[in-house]
């Protein structure tokens, strides 16, 4: 491995830093914490936080650094307040054709679907998300969460049990 | 395998063929295609790696912790069409394979899946070569002309917004400011701080940071540029002689000319003084060249 005698202070090396993992933390604390926080924000906060301590972070402990910084700044955001997550809906089809009576029911649907999500561990919502909606695979997400990929599997099972679960309630 | 371990498998995509078209037909599978579908549109918005990489700097240069220089990334080097293929983040142990490909003169390669990419002088593109199979996704700065093949996805990020593709040929300027997409084969999504617009062929659009410009008709069917030509609709005069820096590698100076006058017209980009004559002519200017600093002054002075 080479010796890491650069450091994140370096301003090529900073950049590169942020092009690898601003989108994943990005992705990482929109599952957990939802769209009314502001995660992309928090991302830059963070960044900013890594800048000004460049010289005691070593590029190897870089991500870690991030997504300790970020947590720590949502929960800040987060207080001792229950959030209801809002999730956007990314506009897919154009439904001018369809019949009102499926556009309600669909639309039902998917509000079913957010209250079910809201009700997951956020552990298993992030997982679940970062596995169904970004389509990564569970090595990657072991990767990226740092946990074991058995741990992934068993978190994506879980929410997924759950979801169905919740479903067949309402 | 028990039902969990079907489900477990389909979940992580590595079903045989075989265990797919069997467990596609079962109750369970119409039901969490349908709740996974949902789930999967609730996914999170596009994240622009470039636009919030500016936005990051200048928070930071205002917060005047530290300078944070423009260090200019391309290298200068020879006369002739030299491309430099950098692999970066060798320190970095779980990356692998970022491609950085910088350009002085008009260059031409593939992507892995084929997909051509033209890149038109001082431009350069970045691109993750070993996740290409899962994510085509390039990073930009400049102008280039993109031929996609059908497949996944394919994003490009721009400092001023993104561009989504399926399959199709166009053409992305993203300089001074202004962002231009040119669609001339299928179609393509430009999404900016200012909303979604979609492109399809024959058409363009332009985007500054404020506004969106309405979408105007293409007459040719690729970029003038890729023919050596430097064609300008009602440009204004700095970003004429902007880009006559650019393709010729010289540095041009205005003598007492206003250089927010609106030009419309073409300049070749292989002849420096033919070039250089069909601006000054129409604009009655006159010029003075010395090695590679040109002077523009008014004709007649």
């Amino acid at each position: 491995m080479p010796s890491h005698d650069k450091n994140i202070c370096e301003e090529k090396l900073f950049e590169e830093t942020f092009r690898q993992h601003s989108k994943d933390l990005y992705k990482f604390l929109y599952y957990k914490y939802g769209a009314d926080l502001n995660p992309a924000d928090v991302v830059q906060e963070s960044f900013v936080k890594l800048w000004e301590n460049c010289s005691n972070v070593p590029p190897d402990k870089a991500k870690g650094y991030l997504f300790t910084v970020a947590s720590n700044i949502m929960l800040n955001h987060v207080a001792r307040r229950k959030t209801v997550l809002k999730f956007q809906k990314r506009e897919q089809k154009n439904y001018t054709n369809e019949n009102p009576h499926f556009v309600l029911e669909e639309y039902e649907y998917s509000k079913k679907i957010q209250e079910a999500l809201n009700s997951l561990t956020e552990d298993q919502r992030v997982t679940f998300m970062l596995n169904r909606a970004e389509g990564k695979r569970h090595k990657e997400i072991a990767e990226l969460l740092g946990i074991s990929r058995k741990a992934v599997e068993k978190r994506i099972y879980k929410a997924l049990e759950i979801l169905r679960k919740k479903l067949k309630e309402i | 395998m028990n039902k969990e371990e079907i489900i477990q498998k389909w979940l992580d995509g590595t079903l045989s063929k075989q265990e797919r078209t069997l467990f596609e037909k079962s109750e369970e599978y119409m039901s969490i295609t349908q709740l996974t579908d949902e789930v999967a549109s609730l996914k999170a918005p596009l994240y622009n790696v470039e636009a919030e990489l500016s936005e990051l700097k200048q928070k930071i240069t205002t917060r005047k912790s530290r300078s944070f220089n423009r260090s200019n990334v391309l290298l200068r080097v020879a006369a002739f069409a030299i491309v430099t293929i950098g692999l970066g983040y060798l320190f970095f142990p779980e990356t692998n394979s970022v491609v950085e490909i910088s350009s002085e003169e008009v260059a031409t390669f593939n992507l892995p899946d084929n997909s051509k990419v033209k890149l038109n002088a001082e431009s350069s593109i970045s691109f993750d070569e070993g996740g290409w199979s899962t994510e085509r996704q390039v990073r930009l700065t400049g102008e280039a002309y993109f031929d996609v093949t059908k497949g996944s996805l394919f994003e490009i990020e721009t400092s001023s917004g993104v561009i989504r593709v399926l399959g199709t040929s166009f053409n992305v300027r993203d300089r001074e400011g202004v962002l231009e997409v040119s669609c001339y084969t299928g179609m393509v999504s430009v999404s900016t701080n200012n909303g979604e617009t979609i492109l399809t062929a024959g058409q363009r659009v332009q985007v500054t940071e404020s506004f969106t410009q309405e979408k105007t008709f293409l007459l040719s069917k690729i970029p003038s540029w890729i023919n050596g030509k430097s064609v300008f609709q009602s440009a204004s005069l700095s970003q004429v002689i902007k880009e006559f820096e650019r393709q010729y590698k010289v540095e041009i100076e205005l003598k007492d000319i206003d250089s927010t006058v609106l030009f419309t017209g073409i300049f070749t980009n292989t002849d420096l003084e033919i070039g250089l004559k069909s601006i000054t002519l129409p604009l009655h200017l006159s010029y003075q060249i010395t090695n590679n600093q040109i002077v523009l002054s008014k004709a007649g002075q």
